[in-house]
């Protein structure tokens, strides 16, 4: 081939003079040149040859992955519902046809606010933005409602509804909302059962109240000597059951009132309330506590606080759980402040940023409460473990009630606090008043 | 109390043991005391006994009726529309209440969160003895 290649380049190029050696370097160079050309070419067959089957061995396990996620998706009890970025149904699974009643209805590609209606519990309609996928989509925050206290209700095609148990969640990638997934079942029977419950608990508390009733009639009238005249000692016991007595009294009291916030069975009246007034009387009621713990009190009140359309019943709960939780849980010779002032959402960090409230600021400087339970602070029936060591009359449903009322009427609360420095209770009410609710029954106080 | 006159007070509560202490607590306060646990003796004793100062009522009642039913009654008659009504029941749904306060009682107490004591005063506060 070299001969053929200096024969060529000799006629075409007849003037060149070119010497051995640099023929054969010339010659080498072709050498070469074809040679790298063939390995690349090999090597480019191959790794085509390659890619071509990872190829299929990449489609083989995505059709696995994609068979076995819908394997798992149809068979998971509970409904399962994903949306794209607009609301539209990306799948739907079994489980969610079968609660939903929409066994041969294709919604996929459908809208999901056409497709399936949802209500609150008086059977309005939810509005679209409020809607748990709505909310998924603009927010991108997860929404959910797991307990039998679920105000969502989903609709059947035949316009039977049933309370829905579910946890929306959007569908991000690379931070953007794609769409949204939701995991949802019938709560019908939870709550059944938490409305029997709650009933039960009412029911109960009646009945309590009538026996408790007896006790506390006969010991005050033994105690003021209607059957005979008692000595000290005597009287000594009669205090100890008449005081049992009123704990008592107070513990029904608290039940029923939970019962009623869970029940939704509780009303809310708002009437115009002087705060400081009724701030006031909260604690002259605790002052015979104050005294014998050897406390201080300061109160510190705006001046020309409106009157607030509030429920005074409702308030006179929240107050009195703050102000006796501070008397309960501080040490001899500590301070408690009570403050009532009006401030803008945004100076607070809390409500609606230009929205004006009332904000009630309860502190003392007692045991406070451990960083580990401050989460668990307005959970029912719970109590802090360093309290609970040092104060066994508490029931753990004073703060439950506050935090429940206050979300039941436009309000707030939450807390600073440092173990054995004190803590703050912080509470606001809009200026423009507690929403009204309708009821059966108003709560006890 | 010598000067005071003597108040005649009716008690109408079902349950034994509170009827015996309000009525024990009235008489040692110097009431003269009339007990009843039903709706129809109530109404009797309205009739027969010609002067009724104050009426201490319970909202269930032993038997057919409720309290509401006896205020209905006293309220709607010419002879006793002014005698003073304290409601003293366990039963504190605010549609009661409410119905009570229209009716026109003169008050209305959750017995287990009231004292004897504080009732009776404030019913003599009432009667202004």
């Amino acid at each position: 081939m070299h001969r053929t290649l200096e024969r060529q380049i000799k006629k075409y190029l007849p003037g060149v003079n070119v010497s051995a050696i640099a023929w054969e370097n010339f010659f080498k160079a072709v050498d070469e040149a074809y040679t790298h050309f063939d390995d690349d070419r090999k090597l480019m067959s191959r790794s085509l040859d390659l890619s071509s089957k990872e190829q299929v061995e990449v489609n083989e396990r995505l059709a696995k992955e994609k068979a076995k996620d819908e394997a798992i998706l149809s068979s998971i009890g509970d409904g399962v519902i994903a949306v794209n970025e607009e609301g539209k149904v990306l799948f739907i699974n079994q489980a969610a046809q079968n609660i939903l009643d929409l066994p041969n209805e294709n919604i996929t590609g459908q809208p999901i606010y056409n497709s399936i209606e949802m209500v609150d519990e008086h059977g309005e309609s939810i509005e679209l933005d409020k809607r748990p996928f709505e909310h998924a989509l603009k927010t991108g925050e997860t929404i959910t409602a797991t307990s039998a206290l679920t105000r969502y209700y989903y609709v059947r095609p035949d316009g039977t509804k049933f309370p829905v148990s579910f946890t929306t969640t959007p569908i991000k990638i690379e931070g953007k909302i794609v769409g949204a997934i939701e995991v949802f079942r019938d709560a019908t029977k939870e709550k059944e059962i938490d409305h029997a419950k709650s009933e039960f608990v009412s029911l109960a508390s009646h009945q309590l109240r009538t026996p408790l009733s007896t006790i506390g009639w006969y010991t005050e009238m033994l105690m003021a000597g209607d059957a005979g005249s008692v000595n000290d000692e005597q009287k000594g016991y009669l205090e100890e059951i008449y005081h049992g007595n009123r704990r008592m009294v107070e513990l029904v009291n608290a039940l029923l009132n939970v019962s009623r916030i869970e029940l939704g069975t509780f009303m809310l009246t708002p009437e115009p309330v002087n705060f400081v007034e009724l701030t006031k009387s909260v604690i002259a009621e605790v002052h015979p506590q104050v005294i014998r713990n050897g406390l201080n009190i300061k109160e510190n009140y705006e001046e020309n606080l409106p009157l607030i359309p509030a429920d005074s019943k409702l308030t006179r709960i929240i107050l009195q759980n703050l102000v006796t939780n501070a008397v309960k849980y501080t040490p001899s010779e500590g301070t408690i402040t009570v403050s009532l002032s009006s401030v803008l959402g945004q100076q607070i960090n809390h409500g609606n940023a230009n929205e004006k409230y009332l904000l009630i600021t309860v502190s003392d400087t007692g045991y406070g409460i451990p960083n580990k339970e401050k989460d668990k602070i307005f959970t029912k029936l719970y109590r802090a473990e360093n309290v609970r060591e040092k104060e066994t009359d508490g029931s753990g449903l004073g703060l439950y009630l506050v935090k429940s009322v206050l979300a039941a009427c436009g309000g707030e609360v939450w807390f600073d606090s440092e173990e054995n420095k004190g803590t703050t209770f912080y509470v606001i009410i809009p200026l423009s008043g507690m929403r009204a609710k309708e009821g059966q029954r108003s709560l006890i106080t | 109390m010598t000067n005071k006159p003597r108040r005649t007070v009716l008690i109408v509560e079902d349950e034994k043991p509170l009827l015996n202490a309000i009525r024990i607590k009235l008489e040692n306060s110097g009431f003269d005391v009339l007990t009843t646990r039903t709706l129809d003796q109530a109404l009797h004793y309205m009739e027969d006994i010609p002067k009724v100062d104050v009426i201490w009522l319970d909202h269930y009642l032993l038997g057919k009726g409720t309290g509401l039913d006896f205020v209905v009654a006293i309220k709607n008659n010419e002879k006793w529309k002014e005698i003073p009504i304290f409601v003293v029941s366990n039963t504190a749904s605010p549609e009661k209440v409410r119905s009570y306060i229209k009716f026109g009682v003169t008050k209305y107490y959750t017995k287990a969160d009231y004292r004897l004591d504080q009732i009776i005063t404030d019913m003599r506060e009432m009667l202004k003895d």
